[in-house]
């Protein structure tokens, strides 16, 4: 079933749409909040929140891709649960992921200077520039905190040519920042 | 975490998202095994469990249908239940191997144990189950379900685990037991007259095709005892490259200060390997990557204190058991020089009195031994032999001239430099973990 036969049922109201967002997106979306939350209960009842998120916003909503909102909003509710619950193990493999981002990108002064929203469009932005293959590796590893073993796997590559890809992108993203005149070195 | 960059990446449209989470087309053309093997491992268990003479018949009693891949698991929560089970198992069955080599899969141990504790009842699977960090067979189940997916692995760096049950005609079984056994532990339960030539064949060949081949000389070797009521058999193969490979070129011939006096070797080295130091109590440790998320941990313990000492104090499974947070190792990411044995074992141990000696006791004694669960009205029937042969071969590609790398001893405190020469050099243990952690394979090297 497509993403748009799932948008259907989602308004008509039919709860089989519920069983088609488990069936096309649960073990994506289970993967990315035992990511940020490391617990596979509190992801198992994020995974569940979040169609029920889904399905309270879809109507009136229309989003295009179905697939790109639904684990957005499944991140949204993994992190602010994580917020939320003081006794959530930190340093998850998120946790880790967004460190290793944050090592290429500029230091204090820059954090200052910039807006989360400018630095976020410019990162959208940077994406476009760079290969599809290449997107995906980035994506998979700094926003749904996917392991390199991980993405290697997915993607049949070596865990060497994952991990050399993404140094490359990340000393790229630096000059595109750079170039963009967000940061001066 | 940055909160900055968080929300940040919530900025990211919906569009990259959904394409980046797509799945790739799979490529028809077959993808071939290019490198040699940089570490080839198998390991296999049998159980024989035997009696006085029965009849009856039959063939596939259960059959498992194994998944085309892993899927996804999370094996955190499991870990702590585990810990005593492989420290105390890997100190058990590694230890006191005097001036040879050691090698065992503690996993491969937790599937034979997990599926006899199915079958058994009463004390005889309570002192299983306690072995096995278990408190009933339900919580046993889950646990050994999520290992076997956490672990189970096909594609360019296999792991496989496979078990099989083979029943004598005669023998009496509780179905909906074997059905947990296919379903759960993904064993294929088959009854056969065990007395026949061609069960045994049948068992080797099913053995060798499991592992590939690895264990063809002791699995040839293997026999039947004429009372055999029933057979366990649970293998673990895995075949992984190094992330990073050694290249032969910079292999030297060296000597290796074994317990019964010096050896010479071959050692491959890797100069300025990136890369995690580690030190304990009484050990130092580095993490050599292979491919699939293994790893291979590499631990040495200091000078003057022995294998067995180090195995005895398990504080070096605190590397892979234990979260960083955790911990009480010390850790440095440095430059490492690398130079570690090239060999090749294999070992068959039978794990009988080792079991014994962990609280494992009446599965083998005719009169004291349940195991009415699974194999109900047979009258008495006990565990005689449990062994398990296990083959690890680590190497490189082929074989050439060298370059020479330093020996050092390095203590228990931190290093003072930023590179640091990691020299096996003298017996050592070493540890292959699964992505998640799990032991699957772990050795003592006394005599490469």
């Amino acid at each position: 079933m497509e993403d748009k036969q799932i948008m259907a049922l989602l308004f008509e109201r039919a709860e089989q749409a519920l069983a088609e967002l488990e069936k096309h997106y649960g073990a994506r979306l289970f993967r990315l909040t035992l990511n940020i939350l490391t617990n596979t209960q509190d992801a198992e009842e994020t995974v569940n929140d979040t169609y029920l998120a889904v399905w309270d916003a879809i109507p009136p909503k229309e989003p295009d891709p179905l697939s790109g909102y639904v684990y957005k909003t499944g991140r949204n509710l993994a992190l602010k649960r994580l917020r939320h619950d003081s006794a959530a193990k930190r340093n998850s493999r998120y946790d880790q992921s967004l460190q290793e981002l944050e090592g290429s990108i500029p230091g204090e002064d820059f954090w200052a200077s910039v807006s989360a929203r400018e630095l976020g469009r410019a990162i959208d932005a940077f994406l476009d520039t760079i290969s599809r293959e290449n997107r995906s590796i980035f994506l998979r590893r700094y926003w749904f905190g996917d392991s390199v073993w991980e993405i290697a796997r997915d993607l049949s590559l070596s865990e060497g040519t994952v991990s050399t890809r993404l140094n490359r992108i990340r000393s790229k993203l630096k000059t595109y920042l750079i170039e963009e005149g967000l940061y001066y070195e | 975490m940055n909160e900055k960059l968080n929300e940040a990446m919530n900025e990211i449209s919906d569009a990259h998202i959904a394409q980046a989470a797509a799945p790739k087309k799979r490529n028809k053309r077959m993808r071939i095994f290019l490198s040699a093997t940089a570490a080839v491992l198998a390991a296999a268990i049998l159980i024989g469990i035997f009696s006085g003479p029965m009849t009856i018949h039959a063939d596939a009693v259960a059959l498992a249908e194994y998944p085309e891949d892993s899927s996804y698991v999370n094996v955190i929560e499991y870990k702590e239940n585990l810990a005593g089970f492989f420290t105390s198992t890997l100190a058990q069955v590694l230890g006191d191997a005097g001036s040879e080599n050691a090698a065992f899969s503690p996993m491969n141990l937790y599937f034979a144990l997990a599926m006899l504790a199915e079958i058994a009842d009463g004390d005889t699977r309570s002192q299983l189950l306690s072995l096995l960090g278990a408190a009933q067979a339900t919580e046993l189940r889950t646990q050994s379900s999520a290992l076997w997916n956490s672990a189970y692995s096909t594609g360019n760096n296999p792991c496989t685990l496979a078990n099989s049950l083979w029943l004598n005609t005669g023998i009496q079984y509780d179905q909906s037991v074997m059905d947990i056994l296919s379903t759960d532990y993904y064993a294929s339960v088959y009854q056969r007259d065990l007395s026949e030539s061609q069960a045994l064949k049948d068992i080797r060949a099913w053995i060798s095709n499991e592992t590939d081949g690895l264990l063809k000389e002791s699995v040839d070797n293997m026999l039947i005892p004429e009372n055999a009521e029933l057979v366990l058999a649970s293998t673990v193969y895995l075949q992984a490259r190094w992330s990073e490979k050694f290249s032969s070129a910079n292999n030297t011939e060296g000597v290796f200060h074994a317990a019964s006096g010096d050896v010479s070797c071959t050692y491959m080295n890797q100069k300025r390997m990136e890369g995690n130091y580690y030190w304990g109590e009484n050990y130092s440790a580095v993490c050599k990557n292979l491919e699939g998320g293994y790893h291979m941990w590499l631990i040495l313990p200091d000078e003057g204190v022995s294998v067995d000492e180090v195995l005895e104090s398990g504080a070096y499974t605190e590397l892979f058991l234990c979260e960083e947070e955790d911990a009480s190792y010390g850790s440095k990411y440095m430059y490492i020089n690398l130079s570690l044995p090239k060999f090749d074992i294999t070992c068959t141990q039978d794990l009988k009195e080792d079991l014994q000696a962990l609280g494992v006791s009446d599965v083998f004694d005719l009169g004291l031994a349940d195991l009415s669960a699974g194999l109900p009205d047979n009258g008495a029937l006990a565990v005689t032999e449990i062994q398990q042969s296990t083959r690890i071969c680590v190497d490189e590609d082929g074989v050439k001239a060298a370059t020479y790398i330093r020996i050092i001893g390095v203590g228990a405190a931190e290093p003072p430099s930023d590179e640091v020469d990691f020299v096996l050099d003298r017996p050592f243990v070493f540890v292959i973990t699964s992505s998640t952690d799990l032991p699957l394979f772990a050795g003592v090297i006394n005599n490469p």
